[in-house]
């Protein structure tokens, strides 16, 4: 047996559209859902959903979850579309991704997975539209 | 007069806009295809079966055709290639359904979920109303072409469209995820 505690690493993967957040936090190799949380199941108006509380409120839960069943380390995978114009890639990415670094984890890779829609051309990874 | 229309691929683009264009006697005008005539592209993607373009460069030669045309419909994924447009159009579709679409075509799995994705989190919607004024989605799910041609004159847009927060769509989500995994 080592004698340094093992990290026990998960995986967590942000979702956040226009108008809601999703975080799901799962083993590392992705196929046991540990804990998930949205910003409308922590809110009641449908209008509060894309509120960037909403989605650290989500954050907060699934994290606790997590922690509570032994995971101790993250890696993050963000899909947020947006940011074209003034607007910032679905509102709830960024407060749920601090949410997670505040609650306790060690925080590994974080990773912009963000789907890019595309028939036979496509516009490379990273970019999303143009900017002025 | 321009009009656009936008979404994500299987969504119904191509069907509506050649149905809209004729009804109004406009000419049409298919982006990705006026890329690869004028091979407006960097490089090919053997992974997703497409080619990899710069915005920037397209748009510049789009908007100058553009100018030369009076009235036509415009169909692309990319909104925000356009600069200007009297009507933006995003057509919008059941994650569900889009993936069953998406299977017929001869397209790998992950260009399949990539789409279907990107419709889910709303990526083409969040880039048209960034970069326009005033957007008209349209569900055109259990729709026909012809109905969904009928909603763009009487201009019957939905006011929000967020598939994400249905439960079966999240769940739905989770699954494609899995598959990628
Ligand atoms: N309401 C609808 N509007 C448009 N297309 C539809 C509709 N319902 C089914 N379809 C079908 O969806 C398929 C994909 O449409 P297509 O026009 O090729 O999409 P896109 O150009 O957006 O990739 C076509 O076979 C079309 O007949
Ligand atoms: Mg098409």
């Amino acid at each position: 047996m080592s004698s340094k505690r093992e990290i026990r690493w998960g995986l967590a993967r942000i979702y956040a559209s226009q108008n809601n957040t999703i975080i799901t936090i799962t083993d590392i190799t992705g196929a046991e859902v540990v804990s998930k949380a949205s910003g409308g199941m922590m809110v009641k108006a449908d209008r509060e959903k894309p509120s960037p509380y909403a989605a650290m409120l989500a954050a907060n839960k699934a994290a606790a979850e997590a922690l509570d069943k032994g995971l101790m380390a993250i890696h993050i995978k963000v899909r947020a579309p947006g940011g074209a114009g003034p607007k910032t890639p679905g509102p709830g990415a960024q407060p749920a991704i601090r949410s997670l670094a505040r609650s306790g984890f060690i925080i590994g890779r974080i990773e912009d997975v963000t789907p890019i829609p595309h028939d036979t051309i496509r516009r490379p990874g990273g970019r999303r539209g143009r900017r002025v | 007069m321009i009009i656009v229309i936008s979404g994500t691929p299987g969504v119904g683009k191509t069907i509506v806009s050649s149905l809209l264009s004729k009804r109004l006697s406009m000419s049409y005008l298919h982006v990705s295809n006026f890329v690869i005539d004028r091979k407006l592209y960097k490089n090919y993607d053997t992974v997703r079966s497409s080619y990899e373009i710069d915005d920037e460069l397209v748009a510049k030669e789009l908007n100058a055709y553009l100018k030369s045309l009076k009235n036509v419909v415009v169909e692309t994924v990319y909104p925000s290639l356009v600069d200007y447009a009297d009507k933006v159009i995003v057509l919008r579709r059941d994650p569900r359904e889009l993936y069953k679409e998406l299977n017929k075509r001869a397209w790998n799995v992950n260009k399949v979920i990539e789409n279907v994705e990107a419709e889910i989190l709303g990526y083409v919607s969040q880039e048209a109303s960034e970069w326009f004024r005033e957007v008209c989605e349209i569900n055109t799910t259990n729709l026909t072409p012809e109905e969904v041609v009928e909603k763009i004159l009487a201009e019957e847009c939905e006011k929000i469209i967020d598939w994400l927060a249905d439960p079966e769509i999240q769940e739905f989500m989770l699954s494609l995820d899995k598959i990628i995994n």
